[in-house]
């Protein structure tokens, strides 16, 4: 198998990022604003009350700087990528490369997540800590588990935004379908407002997709809201996610790969 | 009265060809109320479990939350092509405007149209109904001619802002990217009562980005509760006024800019 050249698809991402430093700041600190203000906000929110649906408040700080802190390691341009590809016609160079167009997307996500993802993260984590108090995992174990938690979280969003990337060989535009899809995921996954502070029929509903995978879970690990055998099984959930969506888009690949003859390029 | 004709002769060829692309203009007026949606649900749906924040109800905040989305709306319906100056800066299609015999302003303001603004708007017009029944408000036409002046002055606020930020681009040419900064200020700092924070922010909301002066102080006169404001009391009243003098300081800046303009070459 071609190693390298995946190697050095995964690397570009942090090249592009040396390249836009300003942007990079930028983007740094808008995050950081946002931890702060989620802060203020759910101090206000508590008002010096106690714990609700057992998270108190300083839970529900660590809860929410980590939740603006792992985008960065979670989230993807991957739908843009394919996008771009389908529109220009350059999809029909990565065909007769010698590589996988899936494979060489996950190397170059991979790449993203860790190499711009990973250091995005560390530093606005550490810039965050100055305005905002955040808790450690609830043990070493739960520590341990949302690392892999935040992988495998990694894996299923990935999946996702390809299949949201692929519907542009279908309606070469993904400006709407992209925008709805992430106002769904940004509140079903709990990555805004914790499940627990939702309706039941939220909980229910989310229960049954793959969005909480993205942040209800590995953040319930982290605070010890989900431990001991439960984690195997959110772990679990999520590794299944992750089979069932790479399967679809595998699917959807194979019908895209047809659909490519007919636009000619 | 012939400038304002052709003004709006220009802007009304710029929504007929957003009107082309029939999808478009619908998936974008969407987009507008969905992007709105997102803040307004994340508010309702914490305060509906805990029911206050800083001595603010759920309906409250939901009015102060209404009051920003309006003037936002009046922004987006009207100015919105104001963040897409710096861009034109950059790539030297500011040229262009120069040389034609109408405001340079006027004419990147109408050039091309954002429909995003009529979700906002129809969206905004929704919550105001809502929130009236809700806060039981018996709007008198004096209350409602302020409201008017409210809305107008907290669009000026906001013009302002981005008018600044875009004519930084005659020195700097990644500005665009500051616009993002003030975005994050006067999308999410604006939507709470401005009294949870520190009194840092307090000055900083009131003072050097006033988006306070978009939501807050007039919500506080609306919602009978003056007492609460920062600063002085008088502050409830001033957002016609801090909108009027912060559009001329703006656009003083906008016409120092202009003079300094010198074309990419490219």
């Amino acid at each position: 198998m071609n190693l390298r050249g995946y190697l050095k698809l995964a690397q570009a991402p942090f090249q592009t990022m040396l390249a836009y430093r300003t942007a990079t700041l930028i983007e740094c600190l808008g995050v950081v604003l946002r931890v702060y203000l989620m802060r203020v906000f759910w101090t206000a929110v508590y008002g010096g009350g106690g714990p609700v649906e057992g998270i108190t408040l300083p839970m529900m700080i660590t809860y929410a700087t980590l939740s603006n802190v792992q985008g960065f390691v979670i989230s993807s341009w991957v739908q843009w990528a394919v996008q771009g590809k389908v529109r220009d016609g350059s999809i029909v160079i990565d065909l007769i490369r010698p590589y996988g167009f899936l494979r060489s997307l996950a190397a170059s996500h991979l790449g993203g997540a860790l190499l711009w993802g990973g250091p995005m993260a560390v530093l606005t984590l550490v810039a965050s800590l100055l305005l905002v108090d955040l808790q450690p995992p609830a043990s070493l174990a739960a520590g341990l588990a949302y690392s892999a938690s935040l992988i495998l979280a990694m894996g299923v969003n990935f999946c996702l935004l390809t299949m949201v990337g692929l519907v542009a060989f279908w309606t070469l535009e993904l400006f709407g379908f992209n925008f709805i899809f992430e106002f769904l995921s940004q509140f079903l996954s709990g990555g805004l407002i914790p499940l627990w502070f939702l309706p039941l029929w939220v909980r229910r509903t989310a229960e049954w997709l793959p969005f909480q995978s993205l942040a209800h879970l590995p953040l319930s690990i982290y605070l010890g809201k989900i431990g001991g055998t439960a984690i195997w099984m959110a772990l679990l959930k999520q590794a299944a996610w992750i089979g069932l969506l790479a399967a679809i888009v595998w699917l959807i690949w194979k019908a895209a790969e047809r659909k490519i003859i007919v636009q000619g390029g | 009265m012939h400038r304002l004709r052709v003004l709006g002769l220009v802007m009304l060829a710029g929504i007929k060809s957003r009107m082309e692309y029939r999808l478009d203009f619908f998936l974008r007026v969407t987009m507008g109320v969905v992007w709105n949606l997102t803040s307004l649900i994340f508010i309702w749906a914490v305060l509906t479990r805990f029911r206050s924040m800083a001595g603010w109800s759920q309906e409250e905040v939901f009015f102060i939350y209404t009051l920003r989305l309006l003037a936002h709306a009046c922004y987006c319906l009207l100015f919105h092509n104001v963040q897409v100056v710096s861009r034109y800066v950059r790539r030297g299609g500011f040229d262009r405007v120069l040389l034609r015999p109408l405001n340079p302003l006027l004419q990147l303001i109408t050039w091309e149209y954002d429909p995003a603004g009529i979700g906002d708007l129809g969206l905004g017009l929704v919550c105001f109904v809502m929130v009236s029944r809700l806060l039981e408000f018996h709007w008198t036409p004096p209350a409602l001619a302020f409201l008017v002046l409210v809305v107008a002055g907290g669009c000026l606020i906001e013009l302002s802002l981005f008018l600044t930020i875009n004519t930084l681009a005659f020195w700097i040419t990644e500005a665009g990217r500051l616009t993002w900064l003030v975005v994050t200020f006067s999308d999410n700092f604006a939507l709470y009562p401005l009294n949870i924070y520190n009194g840092v922010l307090q000055f900083v909301l009131t003072f050097l980005i006033p988006v306070g002066f978009m939501s807050y102080y007039p919500a506080t006169l609306f919602l009978n509760r003056t007492g609460d404001t920062l600063f002085s009391p008088a502050f409830a009243y001033l957002t016609p006024l801090v909108g009027l003098v912060l559009f001329a300081l703006a656009y003083s800046f906008w016409r120092v800019g202009i003079n300094r303009y010198q074309s990419t070459g490219s």
